[in-house]
């Protein structure tokens, strides 16, 4: 009796406590659209993350904001990694009468399901680019807004390539720490990197099978230590993102290794990355513009659903199609560290 | 009293798990010379300390009978919290703000283990006193505390204080300090286990509770107890993580780790049937696992591949657990 | 072809590690009668029916039914061919309707579906033959423990089974419902099936059996046809040696009283006990499976909640609320269930003798004391082990229960409860137990025992406290205890209770 009273009183406090935490986020959604402008009224848009993390928060905060200085009704949705629960989002903002969705796709490959399920409705990507890119091309409805993932891994191997060209070394041995296995981002960032040294006249080999980190400082430094200890010969170090390239700093400084002659090149642009830039831990880094990406979607909002130019009102590029907009990546080296140091505040 | 013939039999049954670590020693330096390094060795044991904290926890849950799915999650939550404590002041972009609040390192891994403390009471308290199964209790605790610690900071906190640090990256003598620490824990948890009277009870609760009930044993208390003790050293890891790495990612930080220290356990001998567990056994689990991550790297297997080798490793250990028990049954 | 017996079993041994529970026993049934096997707990009759039906392998001997030699490897194969068993612990599946539950494992089909109508009219019919008044459609659990057996029949019977064994049918029966019952079994008895029974009531054992087989210690005795055979013989066979030799009762001095209890009840298992117990004074506790005995002492013991009433200690009243109160107030309880709440398998005799007293030993636990109470207890009580670091369930059952009495002494109480102290082990070890009872009664402990086995109450207690459904009928003193009177009250309406 008394164990189904307090089981009782454990579910009405969760449930409690649920609501109580519901209720928060609509008050705050509320809160945008009364304070909003008096433009482009009556737009309601959704955003829906594949998750969220460091890059995503800092991504929907600046939407909100520009959403909040043009007045448009913005919601963010997380789908939890789950591509079944982001397909339901797009249907329950569809019935809603959205006349527009924003969608940071859980996975590249389920664009078309989702441009099927939104209907009338106009479709935003957002950061991953369509596996199948058809769904852009073929659509009027559908855009992207995002930063060819590409072009950050050509800045590295750029880098990289610049520092041994001025030593004289042709010939390179690299560890190359990965983020999730299978990753599109891992995949293209990779690539993009090895074909730079390539085109650069640098022959770079593997020093040892690559080891996948999953983007985790810590998973990083379990697996590279590891290597560094059992005196594997490399010349330097490629990280997928700042994080796992910083646990790689750690790991060298502990073996007392001087990361200015083993450059460990980043990517992301992360305060922590920025800052070990500054220091010369890091050689470089490259910063994916969640900001400008956060911004970029708003602005299509509004073009779409007044019929503009998707970029109109931004600096950004627009390729020869006009449905994708690209957010440059910026390369960050000690000389221009100073710039970015407060991006994230 | 005692006798004296040695029980080969048994003595095999019971340690034969180290057998199988010394093989697989054997082989890799057989392979590759510079895995028994010392450098090596250190670095193995430093990467292996915070899961084998961990799993020190979770066999107290295993023993009893039960499981924990939260440590990874406690990892996250308490790493967030105790690092934002001991961020260093006058950064930008600190989370408590550029002067606000910020604690000495010892203030400050106390608020984390008081938070493991709350977390385990909570978890104890559903468990013990509603008896939901508690592989779902724990369940709760591993998305609530993710999602805590998540809410806390959407961003890493790095730029700690380097008296923090310390807990993790100090040494004394040639040993690292986290290295220290892990065998502060095992001591414990042998001293807990095998010289007290909570030890006995586990043993007996998770041997069969109703007859712990009927011998005066409290059985609700003591699996409370278990579940803070859990708690208590997945939040020790968690300050050990945030010190070792100078940043708590709330995403990515112990992840999954709850399952490699049920491996370890498992792997250990500590039977999922409860009332069977030797810390030794659990020591030998955390260290086969080691030398599995740390050869497979020296080796350059693909990573899918250590994985596989993992699943495969687990899976033959319950097996064997099982066969063990059927047959004594 | 009709033979004369439509079963016989010959020469079946059976061996578990430590006991031989059955020592080359036989058994013949004619078809068409009720065959009644008779013995005291233990005698090996259950042993020898799980044998029969597959849930046991028996060790040699030979088993011929309807003319076949059969080893049966599972209870479903020995139902198919036409064996089937009513335990005494009814196993249905209380979610489900009756109907399903007939049918459960077998459900006629149309095509890959299960054809529920061809079930219920099938159940329909089936009831009707039998003469049963149940709604197939009914939930399992909502059936009365007689009903739900009506429902065992019937599946039975849908089996076309030859024979039916019964185990203690009646003992969860109320007077009508045993006249149905009865009235089922002449219907089966004229459909040429076989009816193997076991009960200990010798009324109703004399009112239906045809033939009559006593067992004795795994032993086979005798068979004969029941008209040749009084109460007086069937016990004596029974029993076989003097009951004095088993139960060496000594007569000590009677203290004064220590437990004292007064209306006790909890919920619907016991309502209204009230006696006193004295020092040095051994309390029997008799009734049929289920009268509530159990509950009454888990209760004292603090495990299971009390309802209303009051428990006085040396004239103090106790507030007991866990095992843990109850054993700091010099209450101890040797569990009826020696693997379900006594002994913990995997930890060792000293481990498990240490259990209920662990504060004894002290921060950090002090091992040596440990090993000396042990051993102390290991020869004390001669528990047979190869070393105090056996794993208790490595034990026969007699020295687990050693272990168990051992672990009780430690926490030296004042008053030992012990709820059916000689289940399940051997004879040697039994006489063991009941020395050691009544040792600890002369060293003036007061012992409340719960037992089934009439000769054990009646050769060990001062008085009888006896139950029936919840309900105290009488207490009864050594020298008015006889066992027609304790069966009497045992099976006593509450209607029909005397001022007792």
């Amino acid at each position: 009796m008394k164990k189904s009273i307090l089981g009782l009183l454990l579910v009405v406090v969760m449930c409690a406590g649920l609501l109580l935490g519901c209720s928060n986020g609509k008050s705050k959604t509320e809160s945008t659209d009364s304070d909003g402008g008096d433009s482009s009224k009556d737009i309601n848009v959704t955003l829906i993350l594949s998750a969220r993390d460091e890059f995503n928060s800092i991504m929907s905060r600046e939407a909100e904001a520009t959403a909040k200085e043009t007045g448009v009704n913005f919601t963010v949705q997380d789908a939890t990694n789950d591509a079944a629960k982001q397909i339901q989002f797009v249907e329950t903002a569809r019935n809603n009468g959205d006349p527009v969705v924003i969608v940071y796709l859980v996975d590249p490959s389920t664009a078309g399901e989702i441009v099927e399920k939104a209907g009338d409705m106009k479709v935003v990507f957002v950061n991953r680019y369509p596996t199948d890119d058809s769904v852009i091309k073929d659509n009027d409805n559908v855009v992207y807004v995002g930063s060819n993932e590409s072009q950050g891994g050509e800045q590295q191997g750029e880098a990289l390539a610049n520092f041994f060209n001025e030593k004289g070394q042709k010939e390179i041995k690299y560890v190359l720490i990965q983020g999730i296995l299978g990753n599109d981002s891992v995949i293209k960032r990779t690539e993009a990197c090895l074909a730079k040294l390539e085109a650069e006249g640098i022959k770079a080999t593997e020093a040892t099978a690559p080891i996948a980190c999953d983007w985790d400082r810590a998973k990083a430094i379990d697996k590279f230590s590891p290597i560094v200890s059992a005196n594997t010969e490399f010349d330097c170090v490629i990280s997928n993102n700042d994080a796992m390239a910083i646990g790689a700093v750690e790991v060298l400084k502990n073996n007392n290794i001087d990361p200015k002659e083993v450059p460990v090149v980043g990517l992301d642009g992360t305060p922590d990355g920025v800052k070990a830039v500054q220091n010369e831990e890091l050689l470089m880094t490259t910063l994916q513009d969640a900001k400008g990406q956060g911004k970029g979607i708003i602005m299509a909002t509004i073009n779409l659903v007044e019929g503009n130019p998707i970029n109109d009102g931004t600096d950004y590029e627009l390729d020869e199609s006009g449905k994708v907009v690209w957010i440059a990546f910026e390369a960050i080296y000690k000389d221009n560290a100073e710039d970015f140091v407060d991006y994230y505040n | 009293m005692k006798s004296k013939s040695f029980d080969t039999k048994k003595f095999l049954s019971q340690n034969g798990i180290w057998g199988v670590l010394i093989v697989m020693v054997i082989l890799l330096t057989i392979v590759r010379p510079v895995f028994i390094s010392r450098m090596n060795l250190q670095t193995l044991l430093e990467s292996e300390s915070i899961k084998g904290i961990l799993a020190f926890g979770i066999m107290w849950a295993i023993l009893s009978k039960g499981i924990d799915l939260g440590p990874g999650s406690v990892v996250a939550l308490v790493s967030a919290v105790v690092a934002s404590l001991v961020q260093q002041t006058g950064v930008t972009g600190r989370l408590l703000g550029e002067n606000g609040l910020h604690l000495s390192a010892p203030l400050a891994m106390l608020v984390g283990l008081l938070i493991g403390a709350v977390v385990g009471l909570i978890t104890g308290v559903i468990i013990a006193y509603t008896q939901i199964p508690p592989f779902i209790a724990t369940l709760g605790t591993q998305l609530i505390c993710r999602a805590l610690a998540k809410m806390y900071t959407d961003r890493p906190v790095s730029n700690l204080e380097d008296s923090f640090r310390w807990i993790a990256k100090g040494k004394i003598g040639p040993v690292p300090m986290i290295v220290v620490v892990f065998i502060i824990m095992y001591i414990l948890t042998a001293f807990l286990l095998t010289q007290t009277r909570f030890g006995k009870n586990v043993y007996a609760i998770g041997g069969n509770s109703q007859a712990a009930r009927f011998a005066g044993i409290n059985v609700e208390k003591n699996l409370v107890m278990v579940y803070i003790i859990c708690s208590v050293c997945a939040a020790l890891g968690g300050i050990l993580l945030a010190a070792r790495t100078g940043s708590a990612d709330p995403s990515s930080n112990g992840l999954m780790y709850e399952t490699d220290a049920i491996a370890a356990a498992t792997v250990g001998g500590t039977s999922h049937s409860g009332g069977i567990c030797r810390v030794s056994g659990v020591l030998c689990g955390i260290l086969i696992l080691g030398v599995i991550n740390n050869g497979l790297v020296l080796l350059g297997v693909d990573d899918n591949m250590t994985n596989v080798v993992r699943g495969a490793i687990i899976v033959g250990a319950v097996i064997l657990d099982m066969r063990k028990n059927v047959k004594k049954a | 072809m009709s033979q004369e017996f439509i079963l016989e079993m010959k020469d079946i041994v059976k061996e578990f590690p430590g006991v031989k529970a059955l020592k080359g026993v036989e058994l013949k049934v004619r078809p068409g009668t009720v065959h009644t096997l008779m013995g005291e707990n233990g005698a090996g009759k259950s042993t020898l029916m799980k044998c029969l039906i597959g849930i046991y392998k028996q060790t040699s001997g030979q088993i011929v039914f309807d003319g076949k030699e059969v080893n049966f490897q599972s209870t479903l194969q020995a139902m198919n061919a036409g064996i089937s068993m009513i335990h005494q612990e009814l196993s249905p599946v209380p979610e489900r309707s009756v109907c399903e539950n007939v049918w459960m494992g077998r459900e006629p089909r149309k095509g890959i579906c299960v054809d529920h109508k061809k079930m219920r009219t099938e159940c329909f019919k089936l009831f009707e033959k039998l003469g049963l008044d149940l709604d197939p459609d009914e939930k399992m659990g909502n059936l009365t423990v007689a009903k739900m057996q009506m429902v065992e029949i019937a599946k039975a019977v849908s089996y076309d089974s030859k024979i039916v064994i019964m185990d203690e049918p009646t003992s969860a029966l109320t007077e009508g419902e045993v006249e149905h019952l009865f009235r089922i079994i002449e219907e089966l008895k004229s459909r040429d099936v076989a009816i193997i029974y076991i009960s200990h009531k010798m009324a109703e054992i004399f009112q239906i059996s045809d033939d009559i087989t006593v067992y004795r210690d795994g032993e086979y005795i005798t068979t004969k046809p029941a008209e040749e055979l009084t109460t007086d013989e069937v016990v004596s066979l029974m029993v076989g040696r003097e009951v004095t030799e088993m139960f060496p009762k000594v007569e000590c001095e009677i203290g004064e009283t220590i437990l004292k209890v007064e209306n006790l009840s909890s919920g619907t298992a016991f309502q209204n006990v009230s006696f006193e117990l004295h020092r040095g004074e051994i309390l029997g506790f008799s009734g049929l499976v289920g009268a509530g005995r159990t509950e009454i002492v888990e209760t004292i013991f603090g495990v299971r909640r009390k309802t209303g009433g009051t428990i006085y200690k040396d004239g103090k009243e106790l507030n007991i609320k866990s095992a843990e109160d109850a054993i700091s107030n010099g209450i101890a309880l040797l569990t009826e269930d020696r693997r379900e709440n006594g002994i913990v398998g995997l930890l060792s005799i000293k481990e498990n003798v240490g259990l209920a007293n662990l504060k004894r030993y002290g921060f950090p636990l002090n091992h040596k004391k440990m090993n000396q109470d042990g051993n102390k207890y290991k020869e004390m009580l001669s528990i047979k082990a190869p070393s105090l670091e056996t794993p208790v369930m490595n034990l026969s059952g007699g020295n687990q229960q050693k272990v168990l009495v051992g672990r009780w002494l430690l926490t030296n109480p004042d008053i030992l409860i012990v709820d059916e102290p000689t289940r399940g082990i051997d004879v040697g070890a039994k006489a063991e137990i009941h020395s050691i009872i009544t040792k600890l009664a002369g060293e003036g402990k007061a012992i409340i025992m719960i037992s089934s086995e009439m000769p054990e109450v009646m050769g060990m207690s001062d008085r009888v406290l006896i139950m029936h459904e919840g309900r105290q009928t009488g207490i009864l003193n050594r020298d008015e205890a006889t066992s027609e009177l304790i069966m009497q009250y045992a099976t006593m309406e509450p209607q029909d209770q005397n001022d007792k």
